[in-house]
């Protein structure tokens, strides 16, 4: 009951918070150089009859409040209209781009936790010594460099030189497609796994200097219990508010990433919107990813739930 | 150790030859190649001042030393050579025939954990306990629980910070036996814990440790604890062992300079007050709080109340004279602190009133600037823990100009204030080569030392001194307890916060007792002392330690 009504509460500051991002988003027709019309009509042939179907369509001689009103109610029910770029549906488009963005995001997510987290884990308790110095110098240098670069350089070796990989497509079939997308999850992960890395070490290191872990090891507890219980679990709190601070960052740098490998997601959606002006879908990819960072904070608060009794107890009584 | 027969040497539970324990960057000796051994059932202490290098020696018997340390010489365990093992022959050997019992209660357990996941993991870390089903797991859970007197069926499925620090050392202690040790060490198990509670783990543990026969090797800086608890005792100084006896010959007759030190720094609590009062109990009061109570919003008791019991307030009425340093005692969770905090305008009382030098510091927040500037100045608190008090950014000196600064309207020039700087040094005893020293470099004592100087600075009226010495070793208390009569030598009034009547009988002349926020005995120190009413106040005379075994009870 308590923890309907905590996320009850959460959800309604979504919604507050999307209301407040889809005012901006909604601005953005209004800031785009042209009219109004002339921005939705794109490259079509520009004729009064269709200009005057435009201000039809999309109320456009109503006053700015309830074009926003229109615009709002119309994205809510899905029916999201026509790029106007290709004259497609957007809510097919998205539908179209969406899963393989998720599945590349969600996949690097998991190379990034998986990696990251243990080689962290590792750096702290083994906090000065050589395998903490190497992973140390690898994470700087995975933080460092662009992920197009490393896009490149990986596209090179595994796709090209060893031909390990494949070099373009999405694949069908979930085996398939995961064979597919490995190195642009590799690119995309590289980043957000090395500060990850970095955040568990730090914790790490805090950790397993305290004393519930020497009173584990006094105990003669296994070392996968002094590890697993008390080093990681104790080390994941920050961990998971930083994770779900990096997860929202995997659907904006997937721009650059699909770009390098060709992957048709979100991501060279949105490139190919914003080049064009198209406008309309431009506006529902802020939405999207608004949607996707706010998401990703309230996991990460349910994370936090799930781990911490302490927090637990204050939100449940 | 000369002319010990092999065999019996062969025959000790615990046999140390030449442990020496050294910082491996700096090559300092820490642990400087010490002897002793622990017979079968004996308990043994380890006496000595903080850096003496005692619970390094816990350490290094486990293997458990910090990196950056390293441990040479023999250790025997039961007739077999330990010191040459690997990690994974020590961790078969930990928790399981050498058990450790560490400090604070606080950080010990793990707090995501539950109580009883503690018991479970470690029953369930040896081959036997491994291919228990979950129901005699419980049960033996619950039988271990009963061994150190908890017999609520709850407390297993409580999270630490739900238990109270003296529950919670009982589990530390219920999961450090759990694999049934044949030696137990245990480091200053009652240090972090006040004195009520301290008795009651000390008897536990005595009583535990016999009817186990198990060898207890305890590690303390409290010679009364040592005496009452252990039957042979080793005074550790400087990384060496340099006095063994046993109690009563320690008592009477130590040969070693520095145990005589210890014996006397160990305050008698027959000690009254040196300097007896300026002012008699009828000249006009200093301080008054009338009627005063504190409730916490609910989210704020989650967070304490649950582990220290209700810390509010209610109906408090106490009167500081000018001159006469009030004590205030109660064990942890008595409200003590919240007092403090209130007069103090860290916390804004739910009602009532505290008068103090004509204003009103019930409603801190609406006092006038000028108000609130003498407010300042005329209260001032030292806390307890001396390792966070001091901004460890900035120097000492730095530390006090700023307070002086603070104090005065007017500037002063740069010679007058490094002048009170050197001043207020020499008040605290602290030679002038420290102002340009930072907190890091100091040791507790010093540091409360420098906390105390800080708040001189103000010229205050009042000083509070929040449990000041409880985080300190006995020899440094003694020497902050010089300070502070000092201090009230001076004509500052002590408002006096502790749990330990000892201290409170040296520094005080009033005491008023405080138990769950409401006040059950005032009067002058030693007619609350020597005739005490409140069963309360009897618990906590009880729990001065007395040296002597009947303290703990039994024999």
């Amino acid at each position: 009951m308590r923890l309907a009504l905590w996320l009850g509460g959460r959800l309604a500051g979504i919604a507050l918070t999307l209301l407040i991002v889809s005012i901006l988003v909604f601005g953005i027709l209004y800031v785009t150089p042209g009219s109004a019309e002339q921005v939705l009509l794109g490259t079509r042939p520009s004729s009064p009859e269709t200009l005057a179907a435009i201000r039809e369509r999309y109320h456009l001689d109503e006053s700015v409040g309830s074009q926003y009103v229109h615009w709002l109610s119309s994205a809510v029910r899905l029916d999201l209209g026509e790029s106007v770029r290709s004259g497609q549906d957007i809510s097919t488009m998205l539908s179209e781009r969406m899963p393989v963005t998720l599945f590349l995001a969600a996949y690097a997510a998991l190379i990034a936790g998986v990696v990251g987290i243990p080689a962290g884990l590792v750096a702290g308790i083994r906090s000065g010594t050589l395998t903490d110095r190497a992973i140390t110098v690898a994470t700087t240098i995975c933080v460092s460099a662009p992920s197009f670069v490393v896009g490149f350089l990986l596209l090179y070796a595994f796709g090209v030189a060893l031909d390990w990989f494949p070099n373009y497509g999405t694949g069908g079939g979930l085996v398939d497609r995961a064979w597919h997308l490995t190195l642009p999850a590799v690119a995309l992960a590289l980043a957000p796994m090395a500060i990850l890395a970095r955040q568990t070490r730090a914790s790490a290191l805090k950790v397993y200097h305290q004393d519930f872990t020497t009173f584990a090891r006094a105990r003669g507890l296994p070392r996968r219990v002094v590890l697993g219980r008390y080093a990681l679990r104790n080390s994941s709190l920050p961990v998971v508010t930083t994770a779900g601070l990096v997860v929202g960052y995997f659907l904006t740098g997937t721009v650059l990433v699909e770009q390098v490998f060709a992957v048709p997601g979100i991501g060279t959606l949105m490139i190919e919107s914003v080049s064009t002006k198209d406008v309309l879908v431009v506006q529902m990819l802020a939405l999207v990813i608004a949607l996707f960072m706010l998401s990703a904070n309230l996991l990460a608060d349910l994370g936090h739930l799930a781990l911490d009794p302490r927090v637990r107890k204050g939100v449940l009584g | 150790m000369p002319d010990v027969d092999p065999r019996q040497r062969a025959d000790r539970l615990l046999d140390v030859e030449g442990l020496t324990v050294t910082h491996v960057g700096s090559g300092r000796l820490l642990v400087d190649g010490i002897g002793f051994h622990v017979e079968r059932g004996e308990s043994v202490a380890l006496v000595g001042e903080s850096g003496s290098g005692k619970s390094l020696t816990a350490r290094a018997l486990m293997a458990l030393l910090p990196r950056g340390l390293a441990a040479r010489g023999r250790v025997r365990f039961d007739g077999n050579e330990v010191s040459a093992h690997g990690e994974r022959q020590m961790m078969s050997l930990r928790g399981q025939h050498l058990g450790l019992l560490m400090q604070d209660p606080f950080t010990m357990l793990n707090p995501l954990t539950t109580a009883g996941t503690h018991l479970a993991e470690t029953l369930r870390s040896t081959t036997e306990g491994a291919s228990l089903d979950r129901s005699a797991l419980d049960a033996d859970i619950a039988r271990r629980l009963e061994e150190v007197g908890v017999v609520d069926p709850a407390v297993p499925d409580k999270y630490p910070f739900e238990l109270s620090g003296g529950m919670r050392q009982r589990i530390a202690l219920a999961t450090a036996l759990a694999k049934d040790p044949e030696l137990l060490i245990a480091d200053e198990p009652t240090a972090a814990l006040d004195t009520t509670t301290q008795r009651e783990v000390l008897r536990l543990l005595r009583r535990v440790q016999r009817e186990r026969e198990m060898g207890l090797l305890l590690i303390t800086h409290d010679l009364a604890v040592a005496f009452s608890l252990c039957e042979r005792i080793m005074v550790m100084k400087a990384g060496r062992i340099v006095e063994v006896a046993d109690p009563a010959t320690l008592r009477s007759s130590a040969r070693d300079p520095y145990t005589t030190r210890l014996l006397a720094a160990d305050l008698s609590f027959s000690d009254a007050r040196r300097e007896p009062a300026a002012r008699s109990v009828d000249a006009p009061p200093l301080l008054e709080v009338r009627n005063l109570s504190k409730d916490f919003p609910r989210p704020r008791r989650l967070r304490r109340a649950a582990a220290q019991g209700a810390s509010a307030l209610a109906d408090v009425s106490i009167t500081v004279t000018e001159g006469r340093s009030l004590g205030l005692v109660g064990e942890s969770g008595s409200g003590k602190s919240t007092l403090a905090r209130c007069i103090l305008g860290l916390e804004t009382p739910t009602s009532g009133s505290i008068r103090l030098d004509g204003l009103e510091l019930g409603r801190y927040g609406s006092l006038a600037k000028a108000e609130l500037r003498q407010a300042r100045g005329a209260v001032q608190c030292v806390f307890q823990d001396p390792y966070s008090t001091l901004n460890p950014a900035h120097s000492i000196s730095f530390i006090l100009t700023e307070a002086i600064r603070h104090r005065e309207t007017d500037e002063l020039s740069r010679e007058e204030e490094e002048q009170e700087v050197l001043e207020l040094l020499d008040q605290v005893g602290l030679p002038a080569t420290f102002a340009g020293r930072r907190p890091v470099a100091l040791s507790g004592g010093q540091r409360q030392r420098v906390a105390i100087a800080r708040s001189l600075a103000m010229k205050p009226r009042l000083l509070i001194c929040d449990e000041a010495l409880s985080a300190l070793d006995v020899s440094v208390r003694a020497q902050v307890l010089d300070v502070l009569e000092a201090v009230q030598a001076r004509g500052v009034t002590l408002l006096f916060i502790t749990h330990d009547l000892a201290v409170a009988r040296k520094v005080t002349d009033d005491l008023v007792v405080l138990y769950r926020g409401k006040v059950v005995e005032a009067g002058t120190t030693a007619e609350v002392l020597d005739n005490a009413q409140h069963d309360h106040t009897r618990s906590l005379l009880a729990a001065v330690p007395t040296g002597e075994p009947a303290w703990l009870g039994g024999r």
